[in-house]
């Protein structure tokens, strides 16, 4: 190798090296920051008296859609509103007794378990609780 | 000064430009019908970018603005309406020349050896045109581009492992809010604009230094200068695609639809562009677990492994021609197979939503 190839050679290799920095700032720079909402989810469904057994209710508020329901057996659960197959915001269907995703067909019960179509799963639950008579619902 | 063109000798190589163009000849096989796709497809890429410059005059990308400013390109701006018809309707035909032209060259065996770069390249800005059309549909922001978008994305985030990553990167954040269609706005008018170019002009080049492929079985025809004969032929293929993309653009103007409610179940019915159905149609009739792990795993591995064999082409079909000495018909049945099953998922979809 001759001195010429050599401090070539090196000085490829350093502007390899220094430039990794550069790439690491840019990339840490186009990767969006961890949001917190998700963790801080905490909404209010209205006061406990507003269900009754068989009661359903979308609620949407922020950047989260969800279902509040009364049971037949008298107990108040939640569950997300989105689809978990690719998250498409599902619809309550009344009439029919099923929760249905318009964009590629799955379909849930009322309870948010799901019964046909390519959703994986049910519909994932939230806590409920109940604090001066108002339903509060949060992430589990 | 007498000659305007002598300004430019000494500094810009006109005259010879001029002249290399007058002496270029050009293969008889390049004036086949399929051949005329590849130039269309330039000629609706350069529509594209001339008209994206003019929307982008008056639209305005945040979800407060977008699709109000999109209406006021539609309802108020002069010729708007007309513009952005283009825009849409010129969107389709490069997505169609593109993969008529793709399909062409595949079944003509053109990627073999010296035009694997070309081919390579070709099947980059397949892979662009299908960002510009992914990207550009989120940007009115209506219902439908909404939860395109939005499955777009879920679908490489469902992958193990890397999945949540590329799907955060994708939209900015954990929704599918301001910040993706800044981000998606980024990525159409300037970042896809920008490679998709560089990646023009190298298909061009590369093109130009290797020259049309004869087709497979086809004995090379009577050659024919570049200028007039060829150029003469491209441009009435033009003027018929520009004819086709204003009877498009005038006869069915793109409605402004409804404006994206982030938290709203999208409309019964919806689907994607066309080009987009035989993977949506796919998603929708597999079931929701396969030999126990989750579809979309099997959605991404074989979309990755077709793209994959897609770049790979050239070698995989040489190597096959190697074993079985030219005879093999496979790839093209399997490009049969592959085109009817595109055409079989799109007219099922518009019969049985």
């Amino acid at each position: 190798m001759t001195r010429k190839s050599f401090i070539q050679r090196v000085l490829n290799y350093w502007a390899a090296i220094s430039s990794l920095p550069a790439v690491y700032v840019l990339m840490s720079y186009i990767t969006p920051p961890k949001s917190s909402e998700i963790s801080r989810l905490k909404i209010s469904a209205g006061k406990r008296t507003g269900y009754s057994p068989g009661t359903i209710r979308m609620i949407r508020e922020g950047k989260t859609a969800l279902f509040v329901r009364e049971t037949p057996s008298g107990q108040i659960r939640s569950f997300s509103a989105k689809c978990t197959h690719l998250g498409c915001i599902v619809e309550l269907r009344e009439d029919e007794q099923r929760i249905r995703c318009n964009c590629h067909g799955s379909i849930y019960d009322l309870d948010g378990n799901n019964i046909a179509g390519p959703a994986p799963r049910p519909l994932p639950p939230y806590r409920v609780e109940i604090r001066d008579g108002e339903v509060i619902v949060s992430s589990l | 000064m007498s000659d305007p063109m002598k300004w430019f000798d000494g500094r810009i190589p006109l005259r010879e430009l001029s002249a290399f163009l007058r002496r270029k000849i050009v293969p008889g096989h390049g004036q086949m019908f399929w051949y005329l796709f590849g130039g269309l497809t330039l000629l609706f890429i350069c529509i594209q970018l001339v008209t994206g410059i003019l929307l982008s005059l008056y639209y305005q990308p945040t979800p407060e603005t977008a699709f109000e400013s999109v209406a006021r390109i539609t309802n108020n701006v002069n010729f708007g309406w007309l513009i952005r018809g283009i825009h849409r309707w010129s969107a389709h035909l490069v997505v169609f020349c593109v993969l008529v032209h793709m399909a062409s060259k595949y079944f003509f065996v053109a990627y073999r050896k010296p035009r694997e770069a070309t081919w390579i390249s070709g099947m980059m800005l397949l892979g662009i045109v299908v960002g510009f059309a992914f990207t550009g549909y989120l940007l009115p922001w209506t219902k439908e581009g909404y939860f395109a978008t939005q499955i777009g994305i879920e679908i490489p985030g469902s992958m193990p492992l890397v999945g949540g990553f590329i799907a955060r990167f994708l939209r900015g954040g954990e929704y599918v809010d301001g910040v993706t269609l800044t981000r998606v706005f980024s990525l159409h008018a300037v970042i896809l604009p920008l490679i998709s170019l560089a990646i023009i002009l190298f298909h061009l080049i590369q093109n130009q230094y290797t020259g049309s492929a004869l087709p497979k079985g086809r004995r090379p025809g009577r050659e024919i200068p570049f200028l007039p004969d060829f150029l003469y032929r491209d441009t009435l293929a033009w003027i018929v695609g520009i004819m086709v993309l204003l009877t498009c653009s005038l006869i069915f103007p793109i409605e402004t639809g409804l404006k994206a409610d982030t938290l709203a179940s999208p409309p019964e019915g919806i689907r994607p562009e066309w080009y987009f159905i035989p993977l949506y149609q796919t998603i929708k009739w597999l079931p929701a677990y396969i030999l126990g792990l989750n579809t979309e795993i099997f959605i991404n591995a074989g979309v990755g492994c077709l793209v994959m064999a897609l770049f790979l082409l050239p070698w995989i079909h040489r190597t096959r021609e190697e074993i079985f000495s030219g005879t093999d018909r496979t790839f093209r049945i399997i490009g049969i197979a592959g085109l009817l099953y595109f055409i079989v998922t799109v007219v099922y979809s518009w019969l049985v939503p």
